[in-house]
C-alpha cells in the first residue's frame, strides 16, 4: 500500500486547512449570481461560518462515537461505495473553482497573449508533483507559508482601505430571503471542503483530536479572515460592479497609486496566493484520491493523484470555452454544486451520532 | 523520482526568456491625453519616456517626448502612434488620462472608452485630470528641466489637496463609479495652460479665483493646476475655483486644511487657515439635507480690528463659509450636478435596490434645499486675542 499518508501535527494540518478556507471562501464565488441583486455575502459567510463549525464538530463526534479512523469509516458498505464518489467530486469541484479564478487573472492581468492552456499546463506540472508526493509534504509545505500566505491577504485589504466607503454595501438588506438562505447554504459548504479534507487524511493528523484543534483553529482564523475580505469588496463596490467582475479581490491591490512605496504590491502579493492556490488543489486532489483508494482498495494513490490532477485541470480548461452547455453546467454547480457535498454529509451525520453499530 | 522531479523543475525554469524584449526597446507611456481631432473624432497625445542605459545628474533616465494621433476610436489613434514609434509601447507605468474641457463638455468621454483599460494594462487607480486648452500645449507645460518625468509634480497635485484643498484627486476608478451609479457626480482636477486672464467659475463672486489656466503667475510650469471640473453624469457642466472647490471638500469629508480670504464686515479681507476638526454629518430629512461641518480656524489678521471677539469672529466665520457653501451648492445643483454626494445619503433610505433603481434621483434631487451649520472653533484662546 503506497497511500502516502505521512504523519504531521497540528500545527501543519491547521495551516493546509486555512489556507484551503481563506482560498475557498474567496476564490470559489462566481461573483455574476452572488452580487447580481446586492452584497450579503459577508452576512451570508458570517452564519456559515457557524453552521460549518457545527456540522464539523458532530462529524468528529460521529467518529469518536464509531470508533472510526477516517470519515468513509463512519458508513459501511454499501454506503461508502455511494458517499465516496459523492465527496470525491465536490472535492475536485473545490480544487477546480480557485484555480479556474487565478487562471482568469493570470490571463486578464498578467499573461495577457497567452493562451489558457500554457498557463493551465503550469498548474498541471505543480499538482501532479505535489499531490503525488503526499500528504505529509503538502502539510509541511503549508505550515512554512502560511504565514505569508495570511498576511499576503491581509495586506491587500490593507492597500485598499483608503478607498473603503460605507454607502457601498447599502441597500443593506436587499437580497430576498431564499436567496440569503441559498447563499448561506454555499458558504457553508465552501467553509465546509477543506475541514472534510482534513477528516479524510485523518490517520495522518494523529487522530480526531488533533483533527478537530486543526479544524476549529483554520475554521476561525481562516473564517475570519475570508468574512473581512468580503467585507472589504462591499466596501469597495457597489453589488452591481462587483458582478461584472471576475476577480474583485485581486484588483483591491490595484487601488494603490502610482507615488506609493506600496506600487509593485500587487503581483507580489497574486504570486503568494497562487502558490497557496495550487498547494490547496494539490490538498483536494490529495484527498480525493485517498478516499478512493481507500474505498475501492486500490494500492498506490499516486496514479490517482495523477488521473484526478488532469481531470482538474481539464475541467478548468472547459470552463473558459465559450459554450451556453458548459456555461450552464458551471452556474448551476456554482449554485447548487454544494448539494453533491450536503447529501453524504447529512448521511454521515445521521449514521455516525444515531445508528449504533460495530465495525468490522 | 529524483529525475522526474528534475524534469519537471527543468520545464518550469524554461518560460520567461522566449520572445522577450529588453528594457529599453520599450516606449513607457507616462500620460494620455484625450481631445477632440479636427479631421477624425479622437486626437490623442502620449507623454512618453524612452529609457536609455545612462541617467542625467539628476538621475532621470532617457528621454521624453509629446506625440499625437488621430483616430476614429482611442485604440485607432494609439495603432497609429505605435506604428510610428521605434520602440513597443507600454502603458504598465501610465499614472495621468487628461480629457480636454471641450471632450468632457460634449460628453464624450464614456464613448472614447471603447476599450477595457485593461486591455493596455492601464490601471484603473490612474489620475486623471480636465484640461483647459490643447493636451500637447498643457503637457509640455507640465515639462520642467527639474522634473521631466512629471512625477514629482503628480505628488505635488496630492499635497496640494492635501495641504491647500484647492483641486481635487480623482481617479479613474471614481469616476467610473459616479458614471455608472447615481450616489455621485464626478468632481475632476482641473488645470491649463496660464492664459494671465482672470476668468469666474461657475458660481461666480470671487475678485482672484484660483483657475487652472487663469492664473496671474509666471514660472517654471506653463500649466496651473488648481479647481475642479463639475460633471453631471457622463458630461461636464461647469468649473469650480479653488475656493469653491475647497468648500465642497469640507461638505464631503475630503478637506484636511486650506486657506480661505474672507470678506469681514468692515470691508477688510482677512487671511484664514482652516484646518478639519472631524468628519461632516450629513442627513435627509424630508426635502432638506444637512451638512454639519466642524473646523479649527487659524486667523491672520492685522492689529487693532475694534470691537470684535472671539466669539463675534468665529460666527462671522461660521456664518461666511456656511452661505458660501450654499452658494455653491445651489450652483451645483441647478447644473443637476451631485458632487456633494447626496446620492450616498439617499441610498442608505433605500429598503432594496429595486426601489433605489426606481428613484428618480434627479427630481427629488433638483427639489432638495441645503442648510449648512458650520462649527468654528479659533485655534487661539480666548476672547480679545483676536484683537492683538
Amino acid at each position: 500500500m503506497n497511500h502516502r499518508e505521512g504523519k504531521f501535527g497540528t500545527q501543519e494540518a491547521a495551516s493546509i486547512t486555512t489556507i484551503a478556507v481563506v482560498i475557498s471562501g474567496i476564490f470559489s464565488v462566481d461573483n455574476s449570481s452572488t452580487y447580481k441583486n446586492g452584497n450579503m455575502l459577508y452576512l451570508a459567510s458570517t452564519i456559515a461560518l457557524v453552521l460549518a463549525g457545527l456540522i464539523f464538530l458532530l462529524l468528529v463526534r460521529a467518529m469518536n462515537k464509531q470508533g472510526a479512523s477516517t470519515l468513509v469509516e463512519l458508513a459501511s458498505r454499501p454506503f461508502g461505495v455511494l458517499i465516496s464518489p459523492l465527496i470525491i467530486v465536490a472535492l475536485l469541484i473545490f480544487a477546480v473553482f480557485p484555480l479556474f479564478r487565478f487562471l482568469q487573472i493570470m490571463i486578464r492581468f498578467i499573461f495577457v497573449e497567452a493562451e489558457y492552456i500554457d498557463i493551465a499546463l503550469y498548474f498541471l506540472i505543480a499538482m501532479v508533483l505535489v499531490s503525488s508526493l503526499g500528504m505529509e509534504i503538502i502539510a509541511r509545505s503549508a505550515r512554512v507559508i502560511v504565514v505569508i500566505f495570511l498576511l499576503a491577504i491581509a495586506i491587500a485589504l490593507v492597500i485598499a482601505s483608503p478607498v473603503y466607503s460605507a454607502y457601498h454595501l447599502y441597500p443593506l438588506f436587499s437580497l430576498g430571503a431564499d436567496e440569503f438562505m441559498l447563499q448561506v447554504a454555499s458558504s457553508t459548504l465552501r467553509f465546509l471542503a477543506p475541514l472534510i479534507a482534513l477528516l479524510v487524511i485523518n490517520r495522518g493528523a494523529h487522530g480526531t483530536k488533533s483533527t478537530k484543534r486543526a479544524g476549529l483553529i483554520a475554521l476561525i482564523s481562516g473564517g475570519v479572515l475570508t468574512i473581512l475580505s468580503q467585507l472589504s469588496l462591499g466596501l469597495t463596490h457597489f453589488h452591481s460592479n462587483l458582478a461584472d467582475m471576475s476577480a474583485p479581490f485581486y484588483r483591491l491591490t490595484m487601488e494603490v497609486r502610482y507615488e506609493a512605496p506600496a506600487l509593485r504590491t500587487d503581483k507580489t502579493l497574486l504570486f503568494i496566493w497562487t502558490v497557496g492556490a495550487m498547494l490547496v488543489a494539490a490538498y483536494y486532489v490529495y484527498c480525493a484520491s485517498l478516499l478512493l483508494v481507500r474505498t475501492y482498495k486500490v494500492g498506490d494513490v499516486r496514479p490517482v493523484c495523477a488521473i484526478f490532477s488532469c481531470i482538474t485541470i481539464c475541467a478548468m480548461l472547459l470552463m473558459h470555452f465559450d459554450s451556453a452547455m458548459i456555461d450552464s453546467v458551471v452556474s448551476w454547480l456554482y449554485q447548487w454544486g454544494w448539494v453533491i457535498l450536503a447529501a453524504p454529509l447529512v448521511v454521515l451525520c445521521f449514521i455516525g451520532n444515531v445508528k449504533r453499530r460495530k465495525l468490522a | 523520482m529524483k529525475r522526474l522531479v528534475a524534469l519537471c523543475l527543468g520545464l518550469l525554469l524554461m518560460c520567461g526568456c522566449v520572445g522577450g524584449l529588453s528594457i529599453d526597446q520599450y516606449s513607457y507611456v507616462i500620460d494620455i491625453g484625450i481631445e477632440k481631432g479636427e479631421r477624425l473624432p479622437y486626437l490623442v497625445t502620449l507623454m512618453v519616456n524612452t529609457p536609455s542605459s545612462q541617467p542625467d545628474s539628476e538621475g532621470n533616465s532617457g528621454s521624453f517626448t509629446v506625440i499625437t494621433a488621430e483616430g476614429r476610436s482611442l485604440f485607432e489613434a494609439i495603432e497609429t502612434l505605435a506604428a510610428s514609434q521605434p520602440n513597443e509601447l507600454n502603458f504598465g507605468r501610465t499614472t495621468l488620462m487628461m480629457f480636454s474641457r471641450e471632450f468632457a463638455q460634449d460628453d464624450m468621454i464614456m464613448e472614447s472608452m471603447d476599450i477595457a483599460l485593461g486591455k493596455l494594462r492601464i490601471r484603473q487607480n490612474i489620475r486623471v485630470i480636465i484640461a483647459e486648452g490643447d493636451i500637447k500645449s498643457v503637457f509640455e507645460g507640465f515639462a520642467s528641466s527639474s522634473d521631466p518625468s512629471t512625477n514629482k509634480l503628480k505628488v505635488k497635485v496630492t499635497n496640494s489637496v492635501n495641504t491647500t484643498g484647492m483641486t481635487v484627486d480623482t481617479t479613474w476608478n471614481l469616476m467610473l463609479e459616479s458614471f455608472e451609479n447615481k450616489t455621485q457626480d464626478a468632481i475632476v482636477c482641473f488645470c491649463g495652460v496660464n492664459q494671465q486672464e482672470i476668468r469666474e467659475d461657475m458660481v461666480g463672486g470671487n475678485a482672484y479665483p484660483y483657475i487652472g489656466g487663469a492664473t496671474l503667475a509666471s514660472g517654471e510650469l506653463k500649466t496651473s493646476i488648481i479647481g475642479s471640473a463639475v460633471f453631471s453624469g457622463t458630461r461636464m457642466v461647469g468649473i469650480l475655483d479653488g475656493q469653491h472647490t475647497m468648500l465642497v471638500q469640507m461638505a464631503t469629508g475630503k478637506f484636511s486644511q486650506g486657506r480661505i480670504r474672507v470678506n469681514y464686515k468692515d470691508g477688510r479681507e482677512l487671511s484664514v487657515m482652516l484646518f478639519s476638526n472631524g468628519a461632516p454629518k450629513v442627513s435627509i430629512e424630508g426635502d432638506t439635507v444637512s451638512f454639519v461641518i466642524s473646523l479649527v480656524a487659524d486667523v491672520e489678521m492685522p492689529k487693532l480690528i475694534e470691537s470684535t471677539t472671539s466669539k463675534e469672529l468665529e460666527d462671522f466665520l461660521a456664518y461666511y463659509i456656511a452661505s458660501e457653501s450654499a452658494r455653491v451648492f445651489t450652483a451645483v445643483q441647478n447644473a443637476d450636478s451631485d458632487v456633494f454626494c447626496v446620492g450616498q445619503q439617499m441610498i442608505k433610505h433605500m429598503e432594496n435596490d429595486e426601489q433605489w433603481a426606481s428613484l428618480d434621483f434627479d427630481q427629488v434631487y433638483g427639489k432638495l434645499n441645503a442648510a449648512f451649520t458650520v462649527i468654528i472653533k479659533l485655534s487661539h484662546d480666548p476672547d480679545n486675542v483676536a484683537l492683538e
